[in-house]
């Protein structure tokens, strides 16, 4: 199975077509109201901002997703993982408001917020959260590897379709609450299926891949 | 290495990082849908307000809940800032589709890869432009609502095109779903349509790079890679600390938590805030210039003018009505003020049956005028308010008259009116 889309039935075929007469209406009405749509302009960021995304966004997302991947100690990993995601995302969201570019010496009740002060507490409170969370996360995983018991972060849920390895890094799973799924003494050495109908055999935990490893996005 | 070693190298990665979980179908399907959800919700909202700005004769808008359209605009707003982080993980669980080889392998492949450059490049930009706008940042040349518009539809065309490729995926991933017993395999059963997702803005084709059984071994996933649930977590807790964060500019109960959001619903001059001051709208000192006339104008040209004491000394009504901006802040304020219905008589009008222009004294600007159905001016919370909880209306909230209805956006609700024509 190569993946790739191919024989859409007659009913895709319609709704392709009426997608595309929606674009193409789309277009026309940028040209047509070419005195409010600037359109050099609009496809500037309509291209513009796809580039960003695919060119500098991605790339460092990736970036730092690897850098996640090979830290040593996993649950401290996934949660600082979790916390700069999620910290970056609203950092995004928020960007214009931090950014008071459309602040108004006449009118105050425009951006009244101290949002830069706010947006450093909240990425202070996420920190803090992951660094308390991933440090009793990864005691709880010393104390069940000196007692010899499974690693938590490894061990397959119910339903989970995932083939786990012991001592895999960072990223099985979201949260501690996955190790109260452990089941005592099933380590696994090797691979296991989970209800997978596909295994990765013979693979290790490298620290993550080319293009998936961390995902902070 | 030769060049072409190193390319197979690279789509050696390229595929083992497809084939893991975070990255797979199912993982672009579940974000897919509930993108799609959000997006929809935006689009149906988005229609809306503009058929509260770009009125049609066949479908009226009712007056009534006179809140409907603060919950609508608020709604839109809410789900374009949760859409972030549900685009940013749906484009980065398809990514290794965008550099797959070939780039495509058919003529249909071609189509569902070209369709992903409006779908994606159009989804940042409504997104880009629509937080850039609450802030009051336009840092474009176009006309926001324009360009926002033209592009929503621009999206909605791609994404048709985008479910209808990827319709079977999901068919195929629902079946799956209903039998419990059986494993949950992605790759080993080969759909119809195949294929997960497109990866990019750049043409990450219709079809997942999910390898199929007879793949070789360097395609399969790598352990320790990122799960599904862990994307989903990540997203999950960033759409509801964003929606946490600044929901609390329109609903209430989230007031207390408004930390980045762009206003404070009681935060203003006599408690709510403004859009356009006096000062940039040059109607400064135009509630104490003795000269000041609302005019009221028929069909025929005749005019009657009504000043302020005439106008304060008619019935007064109060009215607890939002005022709901575009940009997704709404408060409610009691207003008190003279009717519509109750000017025109007093100006010797006894029938409306066409619309009514309000105008406003400000020189400048798209929203200088506004239009109030004949069926809205009949009702008495209709108002050309004098006040605002309680005080004398404030020069930034329209002082001396201004028009307050029910379900309008901000922008129709005209400030610093002085005419009212009638066609």
């Amino acid at each position: 199975m190569s993946g790739h889309v191919r024989r859409p039935g007659p009913v895709a075929w319609l709704v392709i077509v009426a997608g595309f007469v929606v674009m193409g209406w789309a277009v026309w009405g940028v040209f047509a109201e070419s005195e409010r749509t600037a359109p050099a302009s609009w496809f500037t960021w309509l291209i513009g901002g796809a580039l960003v995304h695919d060119l500098v966004v991605l790339p460092l997302v990736v970036l730092v997703g690897i850098g996640f991947a090979s830290m040593a100690r996993p649950g401290l990993a996934r949660c600082l993982r979790w916390a700069v995601a999620v910290g970056a995302v609203i950092t995004v969201a928020s960007f214009p408001v931090v950014a008071r570019f459309g602040e108004r010496s006449d009118n105050p009740t425009v951006l009244p917020l101290p949002a830069g002060r706010n947006l450093v507490f909240i990425w202070l409170g996420l920190l803090a959260v992951a660094v308390v969370v991933g440090v009793v996360w990864d005691s709880r995983l010393a104390a069940r590897s000196a007692a010899g018991g499974g690693d938590p972060i490894d061990e397959p849920v119910e339903g989970d379709t995932r083939e786990v390895e012991v001592g895999s890094t960072p990223g099985g799973e979201s949260g501690p609450g996955k190790a109260g799924s452990t089941k005592a003494g099933s380590t696994k050495a090797g691979s296991t299926k989970a209800g997978s109908g596909r295994s990765a055999k013979g693979k290790t935990a490298s620290g993550g891949d080319t293009a998936s490893s961390g995902g902070t996005d | 290495m030769t060049l072409r070693e190193q390319a197979a190298s690279f789509e050696q990665r390229r595929r083992r990082a497809a084939a893991a979980e975070v990255h797979d179908e199912r993982t672009a399907a579940q974000l897919g849908v509930l993108l799609g959800v959000a997006f929809g919700i935006c689009l149906v909202t988005g229609v809306v307000s503009h058929l509260h700005q770009n009125p049609v004769d066949w479908l009226p808008i009712p007056a009534t809940p006179a809140g409907a359209y603060r919950v609508s605009q608020g709604l839109h707003v809410a789900c374009g800032l949760a859409s972030i982080p549900l685009l940013l993980a749906k484009l980065y669980a398809v990514s290794p589709n965008l550099p797959r080889q070939p780039p495509v392998d058919s003529a249909v492949d071609a189509m569902a890869r070209l369709a992903l450059l409006p779908l994606v490049g159009g989804s940042i930009f409504l997104l880009v432009s629509g937080t850039a706008n609450i802030a009051g940042w336009y840092p474009w040349e176009f006309f926001f609502p324009t360009g926002h518009w033209w592009a929503a539809w621009l999206v909605l065309g791609a994404a048709m095109v985008h479910v209808a490729l990827q319709a079977p995926v999901l068919r195929r991933l629902w079946w799956a779903d209903q039998q419990p017993d059986q494993e949950r395999v992605l790759w080993d059963e080969p759909g119809p349509g195949a294929g997960g997702d497109g990866g990019g803005s750049g043409g990450g084709a219709g079809g997942g790079e999910t390898p199929g059984p007879d793949d070789d071994e360097d395609a399969q996933p790598r352990a320790g890679s990122m799960s599904r649930r862990a994307l989903l977590v990540v997203t999950g807790s960033a759409a509801a600390l964003i929606t946490l964060l600044t929901a609390g500019q329109t609903f209430p109960p989230l007031r207390p938590f408004v930390a980045l959001a762009p206003r404070k619903p009681d935060e203003g001059p006599q408690g709510f805030p403004v859009n356009r001051s006096a000062a940039a709208a040059r109607t400064e000192g135009l509630a104490e210039d003795p000269d000041y006339r609302l005019v009221v104008a028929d069909a025929e040209g005749n005019e009657i003018e009504l000043t302020l004491d005439r106008l304060r000394s008619m019935r007064q009504r109060t009215h607890e009505l939002p005022i709901a901006c575009v940009e997704g802040w709404s408060a409610s304020v009691v207003w008190t003020g003279v009717s519509v219905a109750d000017v025109l008589a007093a100006a010797g009008v006894a029938d409306v049956e066409g619309d009514i222009v309000v105008r406003s004294a400000q020189e400048s600007g798209l929203y200088r005028s506004s239009v109030v159905s004949s069926a809205l001016a009949g009702r008495d919370d209709c108002l050309l308010a004098l006040k605002a909880n309680g005080e004398e209306l404030h020069e930034d909230h329209g002082a001396p008259l201004r028009l307050i209805a029910p379900n309008r956006p901000g922008v129709l609700q005209t400030k610093w009116v002085n005419r009212l024509e009638l066609s």
